[in-house]
């Protein structure tokens, strides 16, 4: 028993040590930069330990409009790309012909890289001095107003950065809840048939709660993917996301380190340690309330 | 309810050219009295299972209809028929307690047969006092054992008072001392309801045992229908005879020549030892059991009937011990079962490796000896055609 003991732990050995220096260690050392006021890196000195980072982050008013950026799109995204993929993911699993065409389509942006996938958004939704874009084309066609997606107002570049996300998180969920769909026994869905359950009772009575792991696995990633957003607003609005007011909290950290007005690992470590407890909030609730309403 | 079957036959497409269609049902046709407990039985593939779906509605048939007493419920989507169906994995919904997973066809419920939820809630006790688990409705399916299960998925296709009740292999996931209690309950439910049920099966002592009818399938076509114990003792055929009782019947090969049974090379048996009713098969056949549209005319094994190979098949408790007996076998041992003995021996002619008999224990052989004589009881010997394993003779 002992040695066995000591094997096993030799062959957790290398497996650790890569967790331990690349994991635990820059995670502790991110909670001691946090606490460290005026870290430099070259010299390696502090001015002094406290909460000062938190207090100036708290009160630099582009960590606000970041936070804000950021709960607006998890909250605009999250609940929209879950529900749309729920519903495509159903009417895959419904259909016979052409099946395998649709799930390929769909899921071909989980495939296309980010910066294509914005350069595209760029086509459809940028004003030019030549164009004003697809999307003003179509708006045009309602008879409403120029809209500038990329250059605008707030709502307008919140609207397409949402937009932007949901396109780009929904083929992997569409793919992982149609395989969790085509898992439910089809005794089930005849059980309910012949006691005479309608459509909409099947998929909420039945349907929902046995895939009710898999949705409540894809809100939790889903919430945790949306809040550190950072790639997909640089693919739109372009590395100076501040001047765009389209920061958001992960943007705020890289701008802290290594931007134009970077060189400030403390507060960018501040930052970290901000989002890392909001997320690990959300995730406990998500738990909390799965606890009532997830069947195992 | 009675159920009437007429001509009703499955085909399922083939996928690809070479894959031809499969007729899973071939011109079924059949009358199911009113209050029945049925048995489809046959081995797996023979369509049973599809014929319980048809009925229920959830299979369409290609050809032929379905009644329900007098109503032609063929075009009639399933929930509209009446019928409660138990599913051999009985599909118990996870995520609800036994006492939700009852009331749930009650839910379904429209209009002015909507209930209120506590008259819900008493119809869903009173199934579950029928079938005895009014004392787990609180319980999630996954708490529940196997037989406990499988009343709970009864007492939800009896909640909504269904006219059929439909079972698929009700007792196939349940281990053999459950099946035995279990098949007992379905039997102790079905009369206390008076509900005509129909349930499948490919144990053939489970259909035995509680149907008042059973009907024997192979390969999508209707072998016989008859009480157990009419098929039992007047099979049509040779799948029939093999396929119920255990141990199996004892088939040997053998030949007709010139009024005497042979098996192998020996004459074993004349007309006389048979006895006078010792007669082809078509006359001592009860009138629907004539259905099968075989034909065959009756009359005794006559003196001059021309030679033919033939199966002979013996039921073990056809056999006995006696010293002058015609058919003599090689030894292999004795089993003492208590009351009875099962003599193991074996024979040339016989087709397999053990014949198995069942004796009284007085009657059982000397150990000692190498060789046994068996004399045959009237009414256990059945003669088959070698080419066409129909019934030729046999004696009732």
């Amino acid at each position: 028993m002992e040695t066995n003991n000591k094997k096993a732990w030799l062959y957790l050995l290398p497996a650790g040590i890569f967790l331990a220096v690349f994991m635990v260690y820059p995670l502790i050392d991110v909670f001691i930069y946090s606490l460290e006021e005026s870290y430099n890196f070259a010299s390696q000195t502090s001015r002094g330990t406290g909460l000062f980072n938190f207090s100036y982050i708290l009160h630099d008013p582009y960590f606000l409009q970041a936070v804000r950026n950021t709960a607006l799109c998890v909250a605009i995204t999250v609940p929209i790309s879950t529900g749309l993929s729920l519903l495509i993911a159903f009417g895959l699993s419904s259909i016979k012909a052409l099946k395998n065409l649709f799930q390929t389509i769909y899921f071909l942006p989980y495939v296309t890289n980010t910066l294509a996938v914005g350069l595209v958004f760029m086509i459809l939704f940028k004003k030019t001095a030549y164009t004003d874009g697809m999307v003003n084309l179509l708006i045009h066609f309602f008879h409403g107003p120029t809209v500038d997606f990329i250059d605008g107002p707030y709502w307008a570049k919140m609207f397409v950065l949402c937009f932007y996300v949901i396109w780009i998180v929904m083929p992997f969920k569409i793919l992982i809840l149609t395989s969790a769909l085509a898992s439910v026994d089809v005794s089930y869905y005849n059980a309910a048939k012949v006691d005479g359950t309608k459509g909409w009772r099947i998929f909420l009575r039945i349907t929902l709660p046995m895939i009710s792991p898999t949705v409540f696995y894809l809100i939790i990633t889903g919430f945790i993917g949306a809040f550190k957003e950072y790639s997909d607003a640089v693919a739109l609005f372009g590395t100076d996301l501040n001047a765009a007011k389209m920061n958001t909290i992960v943007g705020y950290i890289y701008d802290m380190l290594y931007g134009d007005a970077g060189g400030y690992p403390s507060y960018a470590a501040a930052a970290a340690i901000l989002l890392f407890a909001i997320i690990l909030t959300i995730t406990v609730i998500n738990l909390l309330v799965s606890r009532k309403h997830v069947y195992y | 309810m009675k159920v009437t079957l007429k001509d009703l036959t499955k085909r399922f497409p083939g996928r690809s050219r070479k894959d031809p269609a499969v007729t899973a049902v071939n011109d079924f046709d059949f009358e199911i009295p009113s209050g029945q407990l049925v048995g489809l039985l046959g081995p797996s593939g023979c369509g049973k299972s599809t014929t319980l779906l048809m009925i229920c509605g959830l299979e369409k048939p290609t050809q032929g209809r379905i009644f329900f007493d007098d109503e032609d419920v063929t075009d009639i989507p399933p929930e509209e028929r009446g019928v409660g169906l138990v599913f051999q994995n009985y599909a118990l919904y996870p995520h609800m307690t036994v006492e939700q997973n009852i009331m749930f066809p009650l839910g379904n419920l429209k209009g002015e047969q909507k209930l209120s939820k506590e008259e819900m809630k008493r119809r869903a006790l009173e199934a579950a006092k029928l079938v005895q688990i009014d004392q787990l409705m609180g319980r999630r399916p996954k708490e529940l054992s196997g037989g406990q299960q499988q009343r709970v998925a009864i007492a939800r296709a009896l909640v909504k008072m269904p006219r059929v009740l439909l079972m698929d292999e009700p007792l196939s996931n349940l281990d053999a001392r459950l099946r035995l209690q279990t098949r007992v309950e379905i039997r102790r439910i079905q009369r206390e309801t008076g509900i005509t049920t129909i349930f499948v099966t490919h144990d053939q002592e489970e259909a035995m045992s509680i149907s008042d009818t059973i009907v024997v399938m192979k390969d999508g076509v209707v072998q016989q229908i008859g009480r157990p114990q009419d098929v039992y003792d007047d099979p049509n055929n040779l799948f029939v005879a093999k396929f119920l009782g255990t141990p199996p019947i004892n088939v040997f090969s053998g030949s007709l020549r010139g009024g005497r049974l042979c098996i192998g090379e020996e004459e074993v048996f004349s007309i006389d030892e048979l006895g006078a009713d010792f007669v082809a098969a078509s006359a001592s056949d009860s009138a629907d059991s004539g259905s099968d549209g075989v034909r065959r005319e009756p009359g005794k094994l006559a003196k001059d009937a021309g030679d033919t190979d033939v199966w002979i098949g013996i039921r073990p408790e056809g056999f006995y011990v006696d010293e002058k007996g015609p058919l003599t076998c090689t030894l292999k041992g004795v089993e003492v079962m208590g009351r009875d003995v099962t003599v193991l021996s074996s024979h040339p002619a016989f087709d397999g490796e053990t014949i198995r008999t069942i004796v009284d224990s007085e009657n059982r052989p000397d150990t000692g000896r190498k060789e046994v004589h068996f004399r045959v009881r009237p009414g256990k010997i059945f003669v088959f055609s070698k080419e066409t394993g129909e019934r030729l003779y046999g004696s009732r």
